[in-house]
């Protein structure tokens, strides 16, 4: 009696446990900057991420990316670039946050819009995290084609 | 049964096909400035005034740089669902339509008909945003660099809808077509955004459309002032456009006995049985209006493009 009370107790915090790991979603703490001009299609950035480990995936660094691509837009100044949020402004990711919340999950569909620069990714250690670096290719135009498929953004042609 | 069923979908078959408004098209043109800098300008007489105008047709013609540059901004909105009308197709329609008023003279006096090449590019492309396109080349030593600015111009009511413009960062050693390519390529999406911001707008508040009414000089004394149980025809008239642009949106600017202009007159997209609705058929709603009774007026109807409406009053 006493051993199967034992199990579903165990079997009920595992279930919590599991949960509440799916639930957890890991806020992207990252720097964005322009990197020059893209080849038609894409855009060109710089990606910092900052995080405690010196050593980070590049599905953290795709997603960052896509993230401030989206979200954040991006300047440089000695570029002269400057470029708006492609889904208008951060509200756009709490009034879809269903869909990003899938969007953005570790190896989520994000990644497939970014293709790394090699050898790019420069590692500098401030106080007690770390400051990871790379220059990645976001393609935008797929990007902004799916999401307005998807209906989370408008196209010029929407409403006509 | 069957027929019943035939015919109510014949009648809102065609409805449910045609209800979506009218998309705005578009057209890129370079700006005047860039064909003063690059001597594609034009003089002509108007009506003994020398005017300068830009040489559209030569500058299409002559300039790859220009050629290409509409091209990749063309090729950019059409891959987000807004393909541009083509200048340089345009053109050509505009030279058939010249070389027919070159055969149309005036019976007594032999004068032909005078209007400027830009009266005649508005009248026949039917723009609704043209987008005026510019850039410089900056030299300092070796270094160059482009400043590139573009101008998306509402046709009708004259207004900047949406601008990008910004100097690349100077090369040693990218060629001129590139450094061209280059500022288009990202400064568009920025350009996009606000004009999608302005489709927003028009799809929020309405299309904004000029309007005029005015008598026609027959002798028959119809006049704007004259008096329906107490009420003058301008006071009509104005209180008919206020109930029937969306949130009573309109701008009376000014009003005498022989004519009345509208301006930032802002009408519904649709009809209020789905169809789309149009300059057009706002002036039209208002000359069947005036021909019903106590009014009994016969009017005629005029549009210049999409975005003006002249309601004559008088005959038609």
């Amino acid at each position: 009696m006493t051993q199967k009370l034992l199990l579903t107790l165990v079997m009920l915090f595992a279930a919590f446990s599991i949960s509440a790991k799916d639930d957890k979603v890991e806020p992207l703490t990252y720097e964005i900057e322009g990197a020059g001009t893209g080849v038609q299609g894409t855009y060109l950035v710089k990606v910092t991420v900052i995080s405690k480990k010196s050593k980070i995936t590049e599905d953290l660094i795709a997603r960052c990316a896509v993230h401030g691509v989206l979200f954040r837009g991006f300047s440089n100044k000695e570029l002269r670039q400057h470029q708006k949020p492609l889904a208008g402004s951060a509200m756009a990711e709490a009034k879809h946050a269903d869909f990003f919340k899938d969007f953005f999950k570790e190896k989520g569909i994000a990644r497939n819009y970014v293709a790394s620069v090699n050898s790019s990714r420069q590692v500098v250690k401030s106080g007690k995290e770390y400051k990871i670096s790379t220059i990645v290719t976001v393609n935008k135009e797929a990007l902004h084609k799916d999401l307005e498929t998807a209906g989370i953004i408008k196209g010029l042609n929407s409403g006509f | 049964m069957k027929k019943h069923l035939l015919i109510l979908v014949t009648i809102f078959l065609p409805l449910l096909l045609s209800a979506q408004a009218k998309k705005p098209t578009i057209m890129v043109i370079p700006a005047d400035v860039w064909c003063t800098a690059n001597g594609y300008m034009m003089e002509f007489e108007n009506q003994g005034v020398t005017s300068r105008i830009p040489d559209y047709h030569r500058a299409v013609q002559e300039d790859m740089d220009l050629v290409n540059t509409i091209t990749k901004v063309g090729e950019l909105m059409a891959e987000r669902g807004l393909p541009l009308k083509d200048l340089a197709s345009s053109i050509r329609s505009i030279n058939q339509a010249n070389a027919e008023n070159e055969m149309t003279v005036s019976r007594t006096s032999g004068s032909s008909i005078s209007e400027t090449p830009l009266d005649k590019l508005l009248s026949r492309a039917k723009a609704d945003i043209l987008v005026e396109l510019s850039w410089k080349i900056n030299t300092v030593g070796p270094k160059n660099s482009v400043t590139y600015t573009l101008r998306g111009i509402d046709a009708y009511t004259n207004k900047q809808v949406a601008a990008a413009q910004g100097t690349g960062a100077a090369s040693f050693s990218a060629e001129v077509p590139v450094l061209i390519e280059e500022a288009v390529l990202q400064h568009m999406d920025n350009f996009i955004s606000q004009l999608q911001a302005h489709f927003d707008d028009l799809l929020t508040n309405g299309r904004e459309i000029t309007f005029e009414v005015r008598t026609f000089d027959n002798g028959s004394g119809a006049s704007l002032e004259d008096e329906y149980s107490g009420q003058e025809l301008t006071e009509i008239i104005d209180e008919w456009v206020a109930q029937n642009t969306v949130e009573h949106r309109y701008n009376l600017t000014d009003a005498t006995e022989d004519m009345m202009i509208f301006e930032q007159v802002r009408i519904p997209l649709y009809r209020p049985n789905g169809m789309p609705m149009d300059t057009r058929h706002f002036a039209n709603e208002l000359r069947k209006y005036l021909k019903k009774a106590p009014f009994n007026l016969t009017s005629k109807v005029l549009t210049k493009g999409l975005g003006k409406a002249i309601v004559v009053i008088g005959e038609k």
